[in-house]
C-alpha cells in the first residue's frame, strides 16, 4: 500500500543522467492496476483445482478397487475417458481466454481509454513499462499453469497405456494431451497471452484483438496439434516381416515399453521403394517371392521428452519474440 | 533555458497537416498559454512535446536540448493529457501508489498533503471523484515528480466555473511554491491575464504569436475613429484586426515604434489580453512571432482583413 517515497534531490532533477525505474516497482504497481483481473484468473484456477481433485479422488479410488486390469471393468470406469476427454478441452479453452482476456485487452485498453498518455509520460521507458507489465502477469499464469497440469497429470494417472497404432485419450502423445503436461501447458499459456498481447499493441483495439487471439492463437494450436508436432524430428521407418496368405496378410512389431506414434504404413520393396497402384493387387505368391515387407514409418515412444522439450523452447523462442515485437511496435507508434 | 523550442515543427494525420512549419522557443520560468480554436493543433503540439508523438517534419527539443520522450525530459516533465486520464477502478490513494512506482522522483507526502487540502477523498475510487477531483488528482501526480516543466493539455476544459477558478489558484501556488515553467494549452480566452504571463496562438496549424505577456500588451492598441476614414498610416502602425460597428470602427493595432501615438482622429486605449487573442484569431493571417519570423512579419506590409 505504501509507495516507495524516494524524495528528489536537487541533483537527480538536473542531472543528464536518469536511473531506471527498478523492475520491482513496476511489478507493484502492475500488481495494483491488475487486481481485478488477478483475482479472476485465481478464481478460474481455483475452480479448475477444486473440478479436477472432486473428480480425482473417486477416479483413484475406483482404479484403486479394481486393481491393474481396472478400465473397461465397469461402467463407471469407462464414463471416466470421457471425462478426462472434458477436462483436456476444457484446459486447452483456459490456454486460449489467457490470451483473449489477459493478453489481447492488456494495451488496447490503455490506448482507449487514454491512460497510455498518462503511464508513457511517467520517468519509466515503455520497454520497461511493458515488460513490468508482462513479465509479472505471465510468469503468474505459468505458476497457475505449472499447478493445474500437475493437478492434471495425478489425475489420468490410473489409466493404463495406449493400445498399439492408435493414440488413446490416455496416451501421452494424444493431442489434446500432449501439451497439457505442467512445463508445456505453463508453455502455451505464455505464448497465448504474449500472442495476445501482441495483437493488442499491433491493433490497438480490445475486441479485433481479442478477435484476431482467438483466431490466430486457434490456428497456431490447431496447425501444431494435427501435424507440426511430428515432424520435429525426422521420423524413422522399419521394415516388418509380412505373412502373405491367399486372401489377406498379417504382420507384428514389437515395440518394448513404449509405444510409438505410427505416422504412416505401407507395403513396399525390401530396398524401401513403396508398392506402386498395380504392385499392391499382385497375389500372395508374388508379394512372397518378392520379399515385400510392411514399411511402417513412426516415432518412437522415446522421443516424447524430446519433442516435449522443443515444442517447450519453441514456444518460450516466441513468446520472447512476440513480446520484443510489442515493445518495438509500441515505441514506435503514438499513444 | 528554453523549456520548449521547435524549429520547422510538422505533423500530418493521412492527408491533413494539423501543425506546419512551427518555429518556437520558449524560454524557462513563465507560464504559457497555448491559445487557438479547436482543432488549431494545441493538443498535437503538446503531445509532440510530451513524447507520446512523433512530428513529421522539424526539430523539437525540450528542458533545453533534450529530445521529447528521452529519459532525461520523462524525468523532468510533468504531463496532464486532455481529459486528465487515470485508471478508474482504482481508489485515488492507489492511483497515487501505483504511479510513484512509475517515477524516479516521488514526493508522496507533499502529494498526500496537496490532496488533503483539497479535501480529495482518497479512499474512493477515481470513477467516484468529481471532475474538478479527478484533474486534482491528476494535476497532484504530475506535480508529484518535481518536475521543471509542467504541460497541461486543456486542464480546464471539463470543470465548471468553480472547479475552474479552484484549479489554477492551486496550480499557481505550486509555481510560486516550486518555481516551475508551465505551458498549458486552453480554449478559455477570459481571466488568461491573471494565470499566463507568456502567451502562444496557435491557429489552423500555424504559429501566429508568441511572446511575454507584458510585452504583448505594450505594443498593442485599440484604435478607436470614424468609420468612413481610410485606416491609419501601414508605415506607422500594423493593423491586426479592422471591426466594423456601425459608425465606429474598432483596430487592434500594434505599434511599429515604442511610444508612437495614434493618429490624428482615432482615439487609442489600452488593448486587454482578450482583445488581442480574439483579434489574432479573427484574422488567421495575422503574425507575429519572435526571431526571422517577426522581422517579415512586422516589416511587411500591414494585414487587413
Amino acid at each position: 500500500m505504501t509507495a516507495a517515497a524516494q524524495p528528489a534531490s536537487q541533483n537527480q532533477q538536473s542531472g543528464k543522467q536518469t536511473a531506471a525505474v527498478p523492475l520491482r516497482r513496476l511489478m507493484r504497481a502492475t500488481a495494483r492496476q491488475h487486481r481485478t483481473a488477478l483475482l479472476w484468473t485465481s478464481i478460474v484456477v481455483a475452480v479448475l483445482a477444486i473440478a479436477l481433485a472432486a473428480t480425482g479422488v473417486p477416479l483413484h479410488e475406483l482404479a484403486a478397487r479394481g486393481g491393474p486390469n481396472w478400465y473397461g471393468a465397469s461402467r463407471a470406469s469407462v464414463d471416466y475417458a470421457g471425462v478426462l476427454q472434458a477436462f483436456a478441452l476444457i484446459l486447452q479453452l483456459a490456454a486460449l481466454l489467457a490470451g483473449m482476456f489477459l493478453g489481447a485487452p492488456l494495451l488496447p485498453r490503455e490506448i482507449q481509454e487514454g491512460t497510455a498518455r498518462l503511464a508513457w509520460t511517467q520517468a519509466v521507458s515503455r520497454m520497461r513499462w511493458l515488460l513490468g507489465q508482462v513479465l509479472p502477469l505471465a510468469g503468474l499464469l505459468a505458476l497457475g499453469a505449472l499447478a493445474i497440469g500437475a493437478e492434471f497429470g495425478w489425475w489420468l494417472s490410473p489409466f493404463p497405456n495406449s493400445a498399439v497404432g492408435q493414440i488413446a485419450a490416455w496416451s501421452p502423445w494424444w493431442p489434446l494431451r500432449f501439451n497439457l503436461n505442467p512445463l508445456l501447458l505453463a508453455g502455451w499459456v505464455v505464448f497465448a497471452f504474449t500472442f495476445g498481447v501482441f495483437l493488442g499493441a499491433a491493433i490497438r483495439r480490445t475486441l479485433p484483438a481479442m478477435a484476431a487471439t482467438l483466431v490466430c492463437y486457434g490456428a497456431v494450436l490447431f496447425e501444431v496439434s494435427a501435424s507440426w508436432r511430428m515432424h520435429y524430428l525426422a521420423p524413422l521407418r522399419l521394415a516388418a516381416a509380412v505373412q502373405f496368405r491367399p486372401g489377406g496378410y498379417s504382420y507384428g512389431v514389437y515395440w518394448g515399453s513404449q509405444q510409438p506414434v505410427i505416422m504412416s504404413q505401407a507395403l513396399g520393396w525390401p530396398d524401401g521403394r513403396l508398392l506402386s497402384g498395380a504392385e499392391r493387387l499382385r497375389s500372395a505368391a508374388w508379394m512372397r517371392l518378392h520379399h515385400i515387407v510392411m514399411w511402417i514409418t513412426y516415432q518412437p515412444g522415446s522421443r516424447y521428452h524430446a519433442f516435449q522439450a522443443i515444442e517447450l523452447g519453441w514456444l518460450l523462442a516466441a513468446s520472447a519474440f512476440l513480446l520484443a515485437a510489442a515493445i518495438i511496435v509500441i515505441r514506435q507508434r503514438p499513444a | 533555458m528554453n523549456v520548449i523550442e521547435c524549429r520547422g515543427l510538422a505533423k500530418r494525420y493521412r492527408h491533413t497537416w494539423a501543425l506546419r512549419d512551427c518555429g518556437l522557443a520558449i524560454p524557462g520560468g513563465h507560464v504559457v498559454a497555448l491559445v487557438g480554436p479547436n482543432g488549431a493543433g494545441k493538443t498535437t503540439l503538446l503531445n509532440i512535446a510530451a513524447g507520446l508523438l512523433r512530428p513529421t517534419a522539424g526539430d523539437i527539443t525540450v528542458l533545453g536540448g533534450q529530445r521529447p520522450g528521452s529519459g532525461v525530459a520523462r524525468v523532468g516533465i510533468g504531463f496532464v493529457s486532455q481529459d486528465a486520464p487515470l485508471y478508474g477502478h482504482l481508489r485515488a490513494v492507489d492511483m497515487l501508489a501505483l504511479a510513484g512506482n512509475l517515477n524516479i522522483t516521488w514526493d508522496r507526502d507533499r502529494a498526500l498533503a496537496r490532496l488533503a487540502d483539497l479535501r480529495v477523498p482518497l479512499d474512493r475510487t477515481v470513477h467516484a471523484l468529481s471532475g474538478g477531483q479527478r484533474a486534482q488528482l491528476a494535476l497532484t501526480i504530475a506535480l508529484a515528480k518535481r518536475p521543471r516543466l509542467l504541460i497541461l493539455d486543456e486542464p480546464l476544459a471539463s470543470l465548471d466555473p468553480l472547479a475552474r477558478h479552484e484549479f489554477m489558484a492551486s496550480l499557481m501556488g505550486e509555481v510560486a511554491e516550486q518555481g516551475l515553467s508551465v505551458v498549458f494549452s486552453s480554449h478559455v480566452v477570459a481571466e488568461l491575464e491573471r494565470i499566463a504571463d507568456y502567451l502562444v496562438i496557435l491557429n489552423n496549424g500555424q504559429l501566429q504569436l508568441a511572446g511575454v505577456v507584458e510585452d504583448l500588451l505594450a505594443v498593442h492598441r485599440i484604435l478607436t475613429g470614424p468609420g468612413n476614414q481610410s485606416a491609419p498610416d501601414a508605415q506607422f502602425i500594423a493593423v491586426v484586426h479592422a471591426r466594423q460597428a456601425g459608425a465606429q470602427a474598432h483596430l487592434l493595432v500594434r505599434n511599429s515604434a515604442p511610444g508612437a501615438t495614434a493618429p490624428q482622429g482615432w482615439r487609442s486605449d489600452p488593448a486587454s489580453l482578450e482583445d488581442i487573442v480574439l483579434g489574432y484569431l479573427r484574422d488567421p493571417g495575422a503574425r507575429m512571432l519572435p526571431g526571422p519570423a517577426m522581422a517579415a512579419s512586422a516589416g511587411g506590409p500591414a494585414v487587413t482583413p
